[in-house]
């Protein structure tokens, strides 16, 4: 009789085995994607330098966002179609992004069973949503057979969010590197930025700059005093080369509701605030600005869920007003019953300040 | 080797030959039939969106039958089959005959995983298969509008039907091989079933449950409906990836779990 | 090969948590012999067989099937082996042709092409032709037995293992299958062949290993065990301790008294005749002698302290 036979309990040592190996391997797969290769150290200067440098480049990829803000998740107000900018606060959110680096590009949305499709192209803009099977259209022709521009929204992706870290950088930051990573597969260097003000809530934002490319591959939003990042975004696959032609062009299939419009209406893709709410300001200076908005009615108190939401935060008030604050470890948001509301990776007495 | 396939034969003719099974084959095919109906009222009543797109192609009613059958009806057959599996050879006492054979344990154990796996194919392809010829009968074969809003060919869009046929089967493998652990334990088919059932509904709730979201990752129920990753275009497979390494990892696990329980019991039915 | 044993074990136990079923026994089973393994229900039978079947581990000993060790070289044992568990137990919904196919289907020494044939010739020898295609959930208990037995017979077998094959049977049923094991005996297959019924063991078997509360309390030739029983003294006395003296002196030392009756067991030498001369001359009063006939019944009654079902 040879061992297992004549002690089987020793064959549970293979399932035993397995369970252990299956629950690890996704760590010790995510250690290995995200290992150091080693590269020759650069400077800040030079990383700065890098950034600034860095050529846009034609590619095909997946950008993942995490949000770790401590808020509770909040109800998708949008009837489960992503369309409603505050579940962009929390959770985990999958862009597909395609890009010629030229005029021409696509951002596709994941979000469950959905889809939301932004397609640019030199002549067209569209804007398609799965959950409703409507399209926006923006034609880029002016009245005359003229071009016009289109203000164009931005994805948060690695580029565009690294683009504002970088402005806000002098004079308020301290910047560092630190050892290199492998963002996507690609070896990536790490620049760190530390802000200097004790008012804002950013402990520090660290960038992984590609190698070769120079593009931003992560950005990785910290907390004062946490460990893990609040914020991650990054690219979690990335090809470069340019993508088929076809995926930035688009032609509405039967039954698809097309609506013509002069601009492209941004639910659940960030835009530029101030450029389509006038009712928005920036009070405050780099780290310290905070978003004012302005809505003009005050908070609805006959809606169960809104009180509901509002419930769980507390209530606090001021010359300002009164209103209710959700203080996050990165953020604050101060919503006040008159209907306004302050936004900023800042503490709260600043968002009070901001409202006087 | 060729003889095991005998015995492969005998098993899956076995499987045919009970009437419940049937029935449930009868069940799965019911599914396709109810969705066309639907699909046919909405159409003509101008229609609301669906999950799958543009009712454009008749494919888009097995990917729909497809979609809501996995969670539930599906896993549910596999339940019923894993129960026969090994408990059911036991209470019957038809296992110590098929081991004095004699069938050796880790053969027997492969043979029945085997005739799971193409059980859940049978499955997965006679919804398929209804939901195909009745999607086409009623509603032609023409192009498919995908969740990014654009439209594949019938040749395209039945390939893809078939992709996620064969990616709700994997998943359906995982179950399976859940259900066979169990089959291993106890001699009651019916304690299986249950079991399989509660283990699938204990994930369906462990995906509604915020507090557990980091197991949310592993949850075969969760895992299952990505297969409508298919529908985006250009595909995104990963996914879909990812539901199959999960799959693979419970498979690991619980195979080796029913090996280690079958190999090492004793035979008292 | 021709091992000279069929089965051999040597101290094979069985515990099922604190409960002992099986408690060291030493299975000597001859090759070539119809070896009844006798007890009553719940007297650790079928845990044996199923440990020499390897569907039971032991908890402690060893076994040996035809040369080969269980359960480590079951597969190498086990195909030579044709076996009846526990009664008959089949798939209800499938006719009894499609049952024996299915266990041919699993034999990986059985050919297929030949399978009509032997399920056949398997069916013909069970007397189930006729019912061959009849559902196995409806049959009677006999047909259900047979057709297990039919099972067994697909393939030539060195060893034939049935447990209580008559288990269910009417006397017709009985007698055949009687019929059918001497006739595999005389064709050379070793048969273990486990009852609780003395009646049938003493009519089938050459070889009788006897159970009793997971002991194997008795284990030799049908003809050994015959003679071991024989036949007991019975005088009856007055004067007992003075009998007893007497036999003593004539080697009967395992005589006991009690009160009037002094019992032992009977030698074939002296006779009896000398005996009670011997007993009359040294002034024993002999009110009663007499030689009984002892049947195995009793001797198992004696051996194990309870009785065998009757039917």
């Amino acid at each position: 009789m040879n061992l297992l036979q004549r002690r089987p309990s020793l064959r549970w040592i293979a399932p035993l085995l397995t369970l252990g190996l299956v629950v690890t391997a996704p760590g010790v797969v995510q250690r290995v994607a995200s290992a150091d290769p080693g590269l020759e150290p650069r400077t800040a200067e030079q990383l700065l330098a890098d950034l600034a440098g860095a050529e846009p480049r034609a590619l095909s990829g997946t950008v993942t966002q995490t949000m770790n803000l401590g808020l509770p998740s909040l109800p998708d107000l949008g009837q489960g179609t992503g369309g409603d900018p505050l579940s962009m606060l929390t959770g985990t959110h999958t862009w597909r992004v395609w890009t010629d680096a030229k005029q021409s590009f696509r951002i596709a949305k994941v979000q469950g069973h959905q889809e939301m499709t932004l397609v640019h192209n030199p002549t067209d803009s569209w804007l398609w949503d799965s959950a409703t099977r409507e399209a926006v259209h923006v034609s880029h022709r002016g009245a005359k057979g003229s071009r016009r521009e289109v203000p164009v929204p931005e994805a948060p992706t690695p580029e565009t969010i690294a683009k504002r870290v970088l402005a806000a950088v002098e004079p308020s930051t301290v910047v560092t590197t630190e050892a290199s990573t492998t963002v996507a597969g690609r070896p990536a260097h790490q620049l760190v930025l530390s802000p200097t003000s004790a008012n804002t809530k950013i402990g520090q934002i660290k960038l992984a700059i590609d190698h070769t490319t120079k593009l931003p591959l992560r950005v990785l939003i910290t907390a004062r005093g946490a460990s893990a990042p609040a914020v991650t975004v990054g690219y979690t696959s990335l090809t470069l080369g340019t993508p088929d032609p076809k995926l930035f062009r688009f032609t509405p299939g039967k039954r698809v509701t097309v609506t013509e419009a002069d601009n492209l209406p941004m639910p659940g893709m960030p835009t530029p605030a101030q450029r389509y709410h006038k009712d928005v300001t920036i009070v405050g200076q780099d780290w310290e600005r905070v978003l004012v908005v302005t809505t003009g009615s005050p908070v609805p108190t006959d809606d169960a869920a809104v009180t509901e939401l509002l419930g769980q935060f507390p209530v606090v008030s001021g010359d300002w007003g009164r209103g209710h604050l959700v203080n996050t470890a990165l953020v604050s948001i101060l919503i006040t019953d008159d209907g306004r509301m302050a936004v900023g990776a800042v503490q709260p007495s600043l968002l009070y300040a901001a409202l006087t | 080797m060729w003889r095991d396939l005998g015995l492969l034969r005998s098993e899956l003719g076995l499987m045919l030959s009970r009437w419940r099974n049937r029935l449930g084959l009868g069940v799965l095919a019911l599914v396709p039939l109810m969705v066309t109906i639907g699909m046919y009222q909405s159409s003509r009543a101008g229609g609301g969106p669906d999950i799958v797109g543009g009712l454009t192609n008749g494919l888009v009613v097995p990917l729909t039958a497809l979609f809501a059958e996995a969670v539930l009806f599906l896993p549910l057959a596999v339940a019923m089959l894993s129960g026969d599996a090994i408990a059911g050879e036991a209470n019957q006492g038809t296992l110590r005959y098929l081991l004095t054979v004699p069938v050796a344990r880790t053969r027997l154990l492969v043979v029945k995983y085997l005739s799971l796996m193409i059980g859940a194919v049978m499955g997965v392809g006679i919804v398929l298969l209804v939901g195909g010829i009745l999607g086409v009968a009623v509603f032609g074969a023409g192009e498919t509008a995908t969740l990014s809003g654009s439209r594949i060919g019938f040749w395209d869009s039945l390939g893809r039907l078939l992709l996620a046929g064969a990616y709700v089967s994997v998943i359906l493998w995982a179950i399976a091989a859940i259900g066979l652990f169990f089959s291993t334990l106890v001699d009651q088919p019916v304690a299986v079933s249950i079991g399989v059932m509660v283990v699938v509904a204990l994930m369906g709730i462990a995906q509604a449950v915020p507090e557990l979201e980091w197991l949310r990752p592993w949850l075969l129920t969760t895992r299952v409906q990505s297969f409508v990753d298919l529908m985006r275009d250009p595909i995104y497979w990963t996914q879909m990836r990812n539901g199959v390494l999960v799959a693979l990892g419970w498979m690991a696990v619980f195979l080796a779990a029913a090996w280690a329980r079958f190999t090492s019991r004793d035979i008292t039915s | 090969m021709t091992d000279p044993l069929a089965v051999r074990s040597t101290g094979l136990t069985k515990r099922f948590g604190s409960r002992t079923a099986v408690d060291g026994i030493d299975l000597v089973v001859p090759a070539g012999a119809v070896y009844g393994f006798l007890g009553p229900n719940g007297s650790g039978k079928t845990t044996t067989i199923r440990m020499l079947l390897g569907l039971v581990k032991p908890t402690a000993g060893a076994a040996q099937v035809l040369g080969h060790e269980v359960p480590g070289e079951l597969q190498l044992a086990l195909p030579r082996v044709g076996a009846l568990i526990e009664g008959p137990a089949m798939h209800g919904h499938l006719s009894g042709r499609a049952n024996l196919a299915r266990l041919d289907a699993a034999d990986r020494t059985a050919d297929p092409r030949t399978r009509g044939r032997r399920m056949g010739e398997a069916l013909e020898r069970v007397g189930l032709t006729a019912a061959a295609s009849k559902k196995f959930k409806n049959y009677s208990l006999g047909m259900k037995q047979r057709l297990g037995i039919a099972a067994a017979l697909m393939q030539p077998h060195d060893l034939l293992v049935l447990d209580e094959p008559t288990n269910g049977l009417d006397p017709q049923g009985t007698r055949e299958v009687r019929h059918l094991v001497s006739s595999l005996a005389q064709d050379g297959t070793t048969v273990l062949v486990s009852s609780h019924l003395l009646s049938e063991v003493e009519q089938m078997c050459s070889h009788v290993g006897v159970m009793s509360r997971g002991r194997l309390i008795a284990q030799d030739t049908l003809s050994g065990l015959k003679q071991q029983a024989t036949a007991r003294l019975r005088v009856e006395t007055p004067d007992p301790e003075l009998a007893l003296g007497v036999l003593t002196s004539l080697g009967l030392g395992d005589a006991t008294s009690e009160g009037p009756i002094v019992t032992g067991p009977m030698p074939a030498d002296p006779a009896p005749e000398r005996l009670v001369a011997a007993l009359v001359e040294a002034g024993v009063r002999v009110r009663g002698f007499a030689v009984e006939g002892q049947g195995l019944e009793d001797l198992f009654v004696q051996l194990t302290g309870e009785g065998f079902d009757v039917a």
